[in-house]
């Protein structure tokens, strides 16, 4: 058997040197799939951990109570409605914060608006709250100040911008300066420290006012979003319930959720494996391309080396050791081709790591791989087996 | 009581071609004794070669028996019938039958990969092409060999299993007179040593180098 798996492999790695631009294009297929797959995971792995780092720099002890309910399933289109008809207010983050366990509850209100300076403008999320935010989101200030309580009490225009977009309006220091956020001219006092993300997720393009000035500025009164954070961990789930609880006396119970970070990153992680699992699906397809040309090319193999078999025959080979010569020889062509793949998904994952977050993971590289050489298996059977059925008197005459 | 080494029991082979039966061989009986140099001799379509593939059981008789040193070969499974082939019989083909990419001794190993046994091979085959007078192309591509070359590395690759029949069929036909001569002069040695060879041939100064001529005629022994 030994013998029989040695010498099958310097035949099948003979018949590919032999034929190289056949066996270039043979590979490809393969190739291909298995950069695919591992590219694609990468990718999606990526995006995985710096959604998980971004939520792990909210805290882990934070909690949220958005307005309406939430369907962590599904149901994002109900979500947007239920932000704009929130019962939310901010007695409710003053009941919270009184609840035991809460340290701090801070509401918020959102809007999409216009924040421009002189010639430059910008559309980004601006969000009133109380000073305690840089607290609760873990976000200190970097250059200037926070707005005071006082500031927050006498509803003064004035704004922290997350950094990106100070940098998008000022040349300079944006502090001391002057924004126009919608109508209102707003001065601006501080500037975030860097939070990370990217596109709509991209946190450093917030700009935070006092509720106060916010409730003016939007004209609504209500709050979309309250963020408490709780002392002790370990008691964060009671916690919870006694929040609901002190809701409850002033709310329907289907006016707001309460949802603690942990749940909203296990369901946005649990969407995201299931796209890559989908991206992986979609280029396992390809494999099964490539795994269709080594069949075919094996047949042809099998037809050019007709003698041989037949020889191999009269020599004693038997109908199993013809069977897994040509098994062999077809795994072997679609596991090199899955190292090669290896070699370019890693690098490809490298290059496109430059632009986005990429994370090459040990499971893709492995079911890329087994799975390529199983579509040697699976694809060589059939050449394998005309070949073992071969007449070897006809065969052995074939020219 | 001495068996024959081979002996034949109404031999038949029929093929069908486009729905006709052709009968190839009509009932032949031969007996190979041990140790015996025999040569096949008939025109083109004689049955001489069918009679070679059955003698080596490269193919199954429609009727009769083949007994090899008595035991009854022709009802044999096909892994039965491999590994006799591995192990009792040699073959000698006219087109040599090497594989073009390995080398001279590689491919006098060839067989020992089918036929399990370990230990000593390499030696085993470096002994057996010495023994052709190959000792110096050892490791040559069997392609960048001549034909009388080839040859002789098939007749070496028949003999790493050391079986007791060695078949060839038309080994010389293939080569010109003087390489055919040398490879005639190599089974003659091969005999002497003990082998029994039968010999499919059309040419009879290759016939008459053997001990015995068998002439065949549709199917048929016309004189021993």
């Amino acid at each position: 058997m030994l013998a029989l798996l040695r010498s099958s492999f310097k035949i099948a790695v003979d018949s590919l040197w032999v034929s190289k631009v056949r066996s270039v294009l043979t590979i490809l297929g393969i190739v291909i799939g298995v950069s695919a797959v591992i590219i694609l995971v990468s990718m999606g792995n990526g995006l995985r951990s710096m959604i998980n780092t971004q939520f792990m720099s909210l805290g882990a002890n934070l909690v949220m109570i958005l307005p309406g309910k939430v369907d962590l399933n599904g149901g994002g289109f109900q979500q947007f409605a239920a932000m704009a008809t929130s019962k939310l207010t901010t007695e409710d983050a003053k009941l919270v914060k009184s609840v035991t366990n809460v340290s701090e509850a801070v509401p918020f209100a959102a809007s999409y608006l216009p924040v421009k300076n002189m010639g430059e403008s910008v559309v980004v999320e601006v969000l009133g709250s109380d000073e305690n935010y840089t607290k609760v989101m873990n976000w200190p200030v970097s250059e200037g100040r926070n707005f005071t309580v006082s500031e927050v009490n006498a509803g003064k225009k004035v704004a922290v911008l997350g950094v990106t977009t100070a940098r998008n309006l000022f040349n300079e220091s944006a502090v001391g300066k002057t924004v126009l956020i919608g109508s209102e001219r707003f001065r601006v006092v501080g500037i975030l420290s860097q939070k990370g993300g990217s596109g709509e997720m991209d946190f450093d393009k917030r700009v935070f006012i006092p509720l106060s000035a916010a409730k003016v500025l939007f004209g609504k009164l209500n709050v979309q979003v309250i963020y408490f954070q709780v002392l002790d961990r370990s008691q964060i789930n009671t916690t919870v319930t006694q929040v609901k609880n002190a809701l409850l006396r002033h709310h329907k119970d289907d006016e707001f959720s309460v949802l603690q970070s942990g749940d909203l990153l296990k369901s946005v992680d649990s969407i995201l494996g299931a796209v890559t699992m989908a991206l992986a699906g979609i280029a396992a397809i390809s494999l099964m391309v490539g795994g269709i040309g080594i069949m075919n090319i094996m047949l042809v193999s099998v037809t050019e080396r007709t003698r041989e078999i037949g020889l191999r025959k009269a020599v004693g080979a038997s109908f199993t050791d013809i069977l897994w010569q040509f098994l062999i020889e077809a795994t072997v062509v679609s596991s090199l081709g899955g190292v090669v793949g290896i070699l370019l998904g890693f690098l490809g994952a490298f290059v496109i790591g430059r632009f986005i977050s990429t994370e090459v993971t040990a499971w893709s590289v492995l079911l890329a791989f087994s799975f390529s050489a199983l579509v040697g298996v699976v694809f060589g059977i059939l050449p394998a087996y005309k070949a073992a059925k071969l007449d070897p008197i006809e065969a052995l005459r074939y020219e | 009581m001495k068996q024959p080494l081979i002996k034949t029991e109404n031999l038949t082979r029929t093929y069908k071609l486009d729905e006709m039966l052709v009968h190839v061989l009509k009932g032949l009986n031969i007996e190979i004794e041990q140790g015996e140099m025999v040569s096949i001799m008939g025109p083109s379509g004689c049955g001489k070669s069918t009679l070679m593939h059955l003698l080596g059981l490269l193919d199954t008789p429609t009727s009769g028996k083949i007994l090899f040193a008595g035991r009854d070969v022709s009802q044999l499974s096909d892994n039965e019938r491999a590994d006799f082939r591995g192990d009792r019989v040699g073959f000698v083909f006219q087109q040599f039958n090497l594989l073009k990419k390995f080398t001279a001794l590689e491919n006098v190993v060839l067989p020992l990969i089918y036929s399990h046994k370990g230990g000593g091979t390499e030696k085993r085959a470096r002994d057996l092409l010495a023994e052709v007078g190959l000792s110096h192309r050892l490791n040559h591509l069997a392609s960048k060999l001549s034909g009388g070359e080839q040859q002789r590395v098939a007749i070496a690759r028949s003999l790493i299993n050391d079986p007791p029949l060695i078949l060839a069929d038309e080994p010389t036909g293939n080569l010109d007179s003087r390489a055919g001569s040398e490879i005639m002069d190599l089974l003659r040695n091969l005999n002497s040593k003990g082998k029994t060879l039968v010999i499919v041939t059309h040419d009879l100064s290759v016939a008459q180098g053997c001990q015995r001529i068998i002439r065949m005629k549709d199917g048929e022994v016309v004189r021993e």
